[in-house]
């Protein structure tokens, strides 16, 4: 069983007083986030819910260095975030697989992009489509052969190749149906369990949350604040059916009646 | 892709050319038109077996496909190319694009004889028009496949720490493929077009030239069978850019470009 063990290696990303507005085209400013601050500890699983728009992937694209900051600070690793670096691993919410690789050749497109050793990164593919994904058998096919859910496992795999230090996951399961979700998040909690990365997930599903999550944070409507860093202690690994117990519809109810609270979520 | 299985559907083309060549056959016939006006079809046949066997058809046709594969090949580096750079180099274009757009408007057609009186009587101001006619579509198309890259596919190179030259070949480029075979595929005939236009106005050869001579000679049934060898042609043209396509673009999603005459 893990136990959080943020305290005890110090914080691998830490967010302090983050600020963003867009400015629109039609010429004025909107505040997307603001007054944001919080820290993720190494190796642990942190979970983001809030209401639609309240500025979530905005918070993701800017810890992965595909937006700038509009004030505040943001370390990983105790270093500012100035752009994307090779150390995170993205998921989005369709898995944006490029249509004309293959499975293998979109698992390896950052070794292909940051240029590192195709020999030694191929292994790494065939071990996580393998062992960690259950895709051994479809590292050839194209992406339109496979499920939704297969695909999305594929994009798990392509965030991970690289062996980032953390991995940010924007929505990954929005689009699945709810069985295979369920499925895929006890893939991923014990992708998780065994990779030892630290996860950033956002989420619209509470249970999804409270299921994979060490700590959820929960985000108030637009302008996002973080309004509840809720620890969720149940011991892993967990199983889709302690999301019937008594602590885990504690847990959920409490963050629904902070949503509640905050203008509502879906 | 694997045969499919034979169905009646496929019977359509076929009986629609034999009942259309039939009725017109019989139509000639009947009324007795006259054929100085519209031949037979009989008469077309023979006049294209006599043009391909005797005549000079497969030569002066040769002569026009060279044109135009010149022409369409020039197309389709410039269209692209061009096409590239004013997607992604923003200077560039709000200095070309608003004139391309402009000149668009032209009718290519029309500055065709300002061509042959620059170009000269030979192959050279053939090869210009075709050029001038097809670069459009393939400009266009391309331009706009660029333009129509998903975010989500451009963000997720540069989380990679892909650079701008990388976002443009590993996505971007391969995105707007389908929209470029589109342009392509109306850019090739679009090069027929210009070639043969081109030698009507002034040439001494090229199928186009081989109309207006039969048609001054008032041999109608050349006429026709110029035409239909033209007709033919194109579609054989158009056929290979949609296998090429095919082959290339296999991962599906068929764009649907746009003509831009
Ligand atoms: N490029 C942009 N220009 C202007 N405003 C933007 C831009 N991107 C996002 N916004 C605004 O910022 C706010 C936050 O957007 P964001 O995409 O982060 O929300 P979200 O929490 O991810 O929502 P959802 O749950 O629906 O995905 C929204 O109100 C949105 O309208
Ligand atoms: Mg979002």
């Amino acid at each position: 069983m893990r136990s959080s063990p943020a305290q005890a290696r110090g914080p691998i990303l830490d967010v302090r007083g983050l600020h963003k507005s867009y400015h629109t085209q039609a010429g004025d400013t909107v505040l997307a986030l603001t007054d944001t601050s919080f820290q993720i500890g190494d190796g642990e699983f942190v979970a983001v819910v809030g209401p639609s728009g309240c500025g979530k992937s905005t918070l993701l694209k800017i810890f992965a260095g595909l937006l700038p900051r509009s004030g505040g600070d943001l370390f990983l690793h105790g270093e500012p975030i100035t752009g994307p670096r090779s150390d995170v691993g993205v998921v989005f919410q369709d898995s944006v697989l490029l249509p004309w690789l293959t499975i293998v050749e979109n698992v390896m497109l950052p070794v292909r992009i940051q240029k590192l050793d195709v020999a030694h990164y191929k292994e790494r593919a065939s071990d996580l489509l393998g062992r960690i994904s259950g895709l051994s058998g479809f590292e050839e096919r194209y992406p339109n052969e496979l499920s939704g859910g297969m695909k999305q496992r594929a994009a798990i795999c392509r965030g991970l190749i690289h062996d980032p230090a953390i991995l940010l996951m924007d929505e990954p399961f929005g689009a699945l149906d709810a069985m295979t979700r369920e499925r895929m998040n006890a893939e991923l909690q014990r992708i998780w369990m065994e990779s030892k990365k630290t996860i950033f997930l956002i989420t619209h599903s509470i249970g999804e949350a409270v299921f994979l999550a060490d700590r959820v944070l929960v985000m108030s409507d637009r302008p996002g604040r973080i309004v509840e860093d809720l620890r969720i202690d149940l011991p892993r690994p967990r199983s889709l059916d302690d999301m019937g117990s008594d602590k885990f519809g504690v847990y959920a109810n409490h963050i629904r009646s902070l949503l509640n609270a905050k203008g509502g979520v879906d | 892709m694997r045969a499919r299985r034979w169905s009646w559907i496929d019977l359509c083309t076929p009986a629609a050319f034999v009942i259309f060549v039939a009725s017109w056959e019989l139509i000639c016939d009947f009324w007795n038109v006259s054929a100085l006006l519209v031949p037979p079809p009989s008469q077309i046949a023979l006049a294209l077996w006599q043009e391909t066997v005797h005549g000079a058809l497969l030569y002066n046709l040769g002569v026009t496909l060279f044109e135009t594969a010149v022409g369409f090949a020039i197309a389709a580096a410039l269209g692209i190319g061009l096409g590239a750079i004013i997607a992604e180099v923003d200077w560039f274009k709000r200095a070309v694009y608003p004139y391309l757009i402009a000149f668009q408007t032209v009718p290519k057609i029309a500055i065709a004889p300002l061509l042959v009186l620059w170009f000269g009587f030979g192959m050279t101001s053939k090869i210009v028009i075709a050029v001038t006619i097809a670069v459009f579509p393939i400009l266009i198309n391309t331009i706009e496949g660029i333009w129509g890259t998903d975010r989500d596919r451009i963000d997720m190179v540069r989380a990679m720490r892909g650079s701008r030259w990388q976002v443009f070949w590993v996505v971007k480029f391969p995105t707007a493929l389908p929209f470029i075979f589109a342009g392509l595929n109306v850019g090739i005939v679009f090069s027929l077009l210009g070639a043969v236009v081109g030698e009507f106005i002034g040439a001494q050869a090229g199928i186009g030239n081989l109309l207006i001579v039969a048609n001054f000679r008032m041999d109608i049934a050349t006429v026709f069978a110029v035409l239909v060898t033209l007709g033919v042609t194109g579609y054989a043209l158009h056929l290979l850019m949609a296998l090429i396509q095919r082959k290339v673009v296999f991962w599906g999603s068929t764009a649907r470009g746009q003509d831009y005459v």
